[in-house]
């Protein structure tokens, strides 16, 4: 074998063995994360809807930077890394129905403790 | 035969082709591992954040108990599984599985401050309204209440039986039991002459043959035979339209439901 046929063979190996090297391929697709990706925007419309923006300011901030960050690494053609990015950004969903939880259950105790809800 | 000789500007120069070769592998490489994915500095710094945060949970001893299991436990997995991939040198997995477990644990924490303060109010709601029915029903009134197991909802009193065990098997008279347990709400109703009862009664299946309608009936009758005027009395049979709130979640069940209403003097 020449010395560059070998050389380049090695750097090949090197480059799709090296943990964490971009050299091999991908496991989720553009189109699998582009998918994700709209039901998150679809979902993150209806939390807002749901009055998320004023319960929950800086969760749904972290949901749209995360699917800012996603898009981006999409279009790099990251895709795996934008499949994570999206992944960290549904996680915050179930935070902002424990923020709504949280805010009822405060706002229950406090409106008792004023003698609103006393006796019921 | 003399042999052929290549020219000197078309012979391969191998030493400079492998060096070379190397300085491009190497920026290829530098570019490829500089431009896309986490260091792991980053990612054991995120491990450790989340860690940190785990031992201040396990640490606050008073809202501990406040925890629910499965935010906690997973934040507990996702940590040991950032550990792992981060040992492994799978640093993007690391810092997926690390964020995770940041983020389920923001959750526990704030699940647990709410289930601290809807504990708290049922503390507080239990306190008055057993002052509120001290104050109001006192001695063996009291006492028949609580065994037939009445809760204060609103201005209403309610309690319900299963049809087991308060109706014979055919659910066309009440067995002893019953009887037994509709005597003491006869009692309450007459130690109360303003208050009135509602006999709301419920079944498991759809009901087309207005069964509750006379499971409701025998038990008004009952009533009235103990001397308990009809006007203070209404039955409904609901069917099966109300699921009854157990320990294991909404189920529909054969029962009957009383609801007490103006118990005051």
């Amino acid at each position: 074998m020449k010395p560059l046929r070998f050389i380049t063979l090695i750097v090949f190996l090197i480059m799709t063995l090296l943990p964490g090297s971009r050299g091999g391929a991908d496991y989720h697709s553009a189109n699998e994360v582009k998918q994700i990706l709209s039901k998150v925007q679809k979902k993150l419309a209806e939390a807002k809807d749901q009055g998320a923006d004023s319960f929950a300011v800086n969760e749904t901030k972290r949901i749209q930077d995360q699917i800012t960050r996603a898009e981006i690494l999409i279009e790099k053609g990251e895709n795996d890394m934008a499949y994570y990015e999206i992944r960290i950004g549904v996680e915050y969903f179930p935070l902002i129905k424990a923020r709504e939880r949280l805010l009822k259950a405060r706002e229950a105790f406090e409106s008792f403790d004023s003698g609103k809800g006393a006796g019921k | 035969m003399i042999p052929v000789r290549e020219p000197e500007n078309k012979r391969i120069d191998y030493d400079n082709m492998v060096k070379r070769t190397f300085i491009i592998a190497f920026l290829l490489l530098a570019s490829f591992r500089t431009g896309w994915g986490m260091e792991k500095g980053d990612v054991e710094t995120l491990i450790q954040k989340a860690e940190s945060v785990l031992t201040e949970i396990d640490k606050n001893t008073g809202m501990k108990k406040f925890y629910q299991a499965d935010s906690y436990s997973d934040a507990l997995l996702h940590i040991i599984y950032a550990r792992n991939q981060l040992e492994d040198g799978l640093y993007n997995s690391a810092y997926f599985y690390a964020n995770l477990s940041i983020i389920k644990l923001e959750i526990a924490s704030v699940a647990a401050e709410a289930v601290k303060y809807e504990y708290d109010l049922i503390v507080k709601q239990r306190d008055s309204c057993m002052n509120i029915s001290k104050a109001r029903i006192s001695g063996d009134v009291f006492d028949a209440m609580l065994e037939s197991g009445f809760e204060k909802k609103g201005d209403v009193y309610r309690t319900q039986f299963l049809d087991e065990y308060i109706f014979s098997k055919k659910r066309t008279s009440l067995d002893n039991f019953g009887k037994e347990r509709i005597d003491r709400i006869i009692y309450i109703m007459s130690r109360f002459p303003k208050c009135s009862a509602t006999i709301v009664s419920h079944s498991a299946e759809y009901d087309a043959r207005d069964y509750t309608g006379r499971k409701a009936s025998v038990v008004a009758d009952y009533f009235t035979s103990k001397g308990i005027s009809a006007v203070r009395l209404k039955g409904i049979g609901l069917g099966n339209r109300e699921a009854m709130e157990t320990n294991l979640g909404y189920r529909k069940a054969d029962r009957i439901e009383i609801i007490l209403r103006d118990i005051t003097p």
